[in-house]
């Protein structure tokens, strides 16, 4: 497998607001903390709350600065200048938030989104972006006519498509997730489950996400990484970590989410 | 005696587009000392029974049954006061957002301290009685999970984290003593350890005070963990209830087994990164709701004969309507 980001020494502070008579002080410190991602592997992160999950997920895709600590990615830049070098490198980390229901414009319609997203980044022509917008619009499972929608006109599972298509446009290589499923049901849940593989599959994306819902990360991560106190406390293949935690952060969580998985009568896990 | 007992319920919201039935002819009892689980997604109408139960509809909502009791008594037929006094003293009800139902001018210890009932305070002088508030509110904020209660009772509801929040609602809920207790969707969100927290919390409280308990959720690994029978709605029909190891080993609707193979926890079989078994389409909307057997569309085994609505059927406690039910010996 080849490395395609790798993080080392990450660090990063946020401050809490000064309030008046108080000394100003840090509230949440993040790292030092490396971390690589390899190419076509999925990586979960796991952690209690205020853990540094999602600053850590921002800070990979660029929306937060690092204060210290380097971001590399390992893939051959088709530009030589330095400048164009570095903008190549931050649309290859494309992130999902949480709530795609709140991260798309209410105001723009789907094709306005995507048509966003293209205007800013590449200097493609009209018909090149339609063309490309249909393209994604067809790999997330969407139809064509979507691109006349507006958010609000679509379902929870349908604007998390949306979200999805927003990320893939500009052919990234990593997809940085920060509870993708969260505020999906059941079955519009594994149906998203099910785009994402096959996505991975067929494009061969880095997927890095973050989720509380053990169960889905034992079924979709290859490796997996747990957070706690804005360090990385523990990281290895989810396989292992499920079955020999050892960290005591990690035991406790994965022996909660073991507790409520029910045992039949024979001893045996209930499936 | 069935402590809650719900037949029939016909829910019907005016709109421009007419009376659109919510609720269809849904169906849900709660036993004494019972955790009953109430599944379903957004949309199929869960909050909207909370709110039948509770007396909290809107004017444009329609509401008819042929039983919605309370220990046997119509709460239909009664006036607001009856009603409100069962509301006060024997249900309790935790909303879907902590966050929006708390009052955000008021911090949290006040507004917990304020529910206190009067026959708990007992008699003294205003101090005496506040104190014994005061002393209330602490003890349920520590048996909540809650352990820096000063910092939590000083703050206002912005301040606090949700999954306090959840936390603190549910002790604000237990406040009165209640028989039953309806949680909306009280684990949202949480991690697995704070999840795990909640849940032990409610089955001690089954079991040690006798507490009923209509679990409202989604999440089917919370629920098989804890509960003892459990619903399942679909666009406001009840398709399925029954006690929940025979709904899991066998279950008999379409839509529940579905349900049931959405979460791959109970698969320990499945490969890892293999596709998850999914139901097509997604759930339509209430302007747009199929006659008949709502699962219509979706459904796989549906024929010409779905789209009339399937009556009730029974197998010992194990109701399903459906007519072509799974594991079925007829062809």
């Amino acid at each position: 497998m080849t490395t395609i980001l790798s993080a080392q020494g990450l660090t990063y502070l946020s401050e809490a607001p000064r309030r008046f008579g108080h000394r100003k002080h840090e509230a949440f410190k993040l790292g030092p903390l490396d971390l690589t991602i390899e190419k076509a592997e999925t990586v979960a992160i796991i952690g209690g709350n205020r853990s540094g999950k999602s600053v850590l997920a921002r800070l990979l895709c660029g929306a937060l600065q690092a204060h210290s600590g380097e971001i590399l990615f390992h893939q051959d830049s088709p530009h030589s200048n330095s400048v164009a070098n570095q903008q190549w490198q931050k649309q290859q980390v494309r992130m999902i938030f949480q709530r795609s229901s709140e991260s798309l414009n209410p105001a723009l319609t789907i094709g306005g989104i995507l048509q966003e997203t293209l205007k800013l980044n590449t200097d493609s022509t009209m018909p090149q972006r339609e063309e490309k917008i249909a393209v994604v619009l067809s790999q997330v499972g969407l139809l064509r006519e979507h691109y006349f929608f507006y958010p609000h006109m679509l379902s929870d599972g349908q604007q998390q498509r949306v979200a999805m298509a927003r990320a893939l446009i500009l052919n990234p290589s990593v997809i940085v997730a920060d509870e993708p499923f969260a505020a999906l049901d059941p079955s519009v849940r594994s149906q998203t489950v099910n785009l994402i593989l096959q996505l991975q599959r067929d494009l061969g994306l880095s997927f890095v996400f973050i989720s509380h819902n053990l169960g889905i990360v034992r079924h979709i991560a290859d490796r997996m990484v747990v957070m706690n106190e804005g360090q990385i406390i523990e990281a290895g293949r989810t396989d292992t970590l499920f079955r020999w935690p050892k960290h005591e952060v990690t035991q406790r969580l994965i022996s909660a989410h073991q507790s409520l998985i029910p045992v039949s009568k024979d001893g045996k896990r209930f499936i | 005696m069935a402590l809650l007992d719900i037949k029939n319920l016909t829910l019907e919201i005016d709109t421009d587009a007419g009376w659109i039935k919510a609720l269809d002819k849904a169906n849900l009892t709660v036993k004494e000392n019972e955790i009953q689980a109430l599944v379903g997604e957004s949309g199929s109408g869960k909050s909207l029974i909370i709110r039948a139960i509770s007396g909290g509809l809107r004017q444009q909502m329609r509401l008819t049954a042929d039983r919605l009791t309370w220990r046997g008594k119509n709460l239909l037929a009664m006036n607001g006061e009856e009603r409100r006094e069962i509301m006060r003293r024997d249900i309790a009800v935790v909303y879907q957002d902590p966050l929006s139902t708390l009052d955000p001018t008021v911090p949290l210890g006040e507004q917990l301290e304020e529910s206190v009932p009067y026959e708990f305070v007992g008699e003294g002088w205003f101090w005496q009685k506040r104190a014994v508030r005061r002393k209330i509110a602490i003890q349920l904020l520590h048996k909540v999970g809650i352990k820096d209660h000063a910092a939590t009772m000083r703050s206002y509801p912005h301040q606090i984290t949700t999954d306090i929040g959840q936390k603190f609602m549910i002790a604000m809920a237990l406040v009165s003593q209640p028989t039953l207790l309806i949680a909306d969707d009280p684990t949202r969100g949480m991690e697995a350890t704070t999840k795990t927290q909640i849940l032990k919390l409610f089955k001690r409280l089954n079991q040690t005070k006798g507490l009923s308990i209509l679990f409202v959720s989604h999440d089917l690994l919370a629920i098989s963990s804890m509960a003892d029978s459990m619903t399942v709605l679909y666009c406001g029909q009840t398709v399925e209830s029954g006690p929940i190891h025979r709904l899991q080993k066998r279950p008999l609707h379409p839509y529940t087994k579905a349900l049931l193979e959405s979460a791959p926890s109970f698969r320990i079989d499945l490969a890892p990164k293999s596709p998850l078994a999914t139901l097509p389409g997604t759930i339509p909307t209430l302007q747009h709701l199929p006659i008949g057997c709502r699962l219509g569309p979706r459904c796989e085994r549906a024929q010409k004969t779905c789209v009339q609505a399937p009556e009730i059927r029974r197998v010992h406690d194990h109701q399903y309507s459906c007519h072509f039910p799974l594991h079925s010996k007829r062809k």
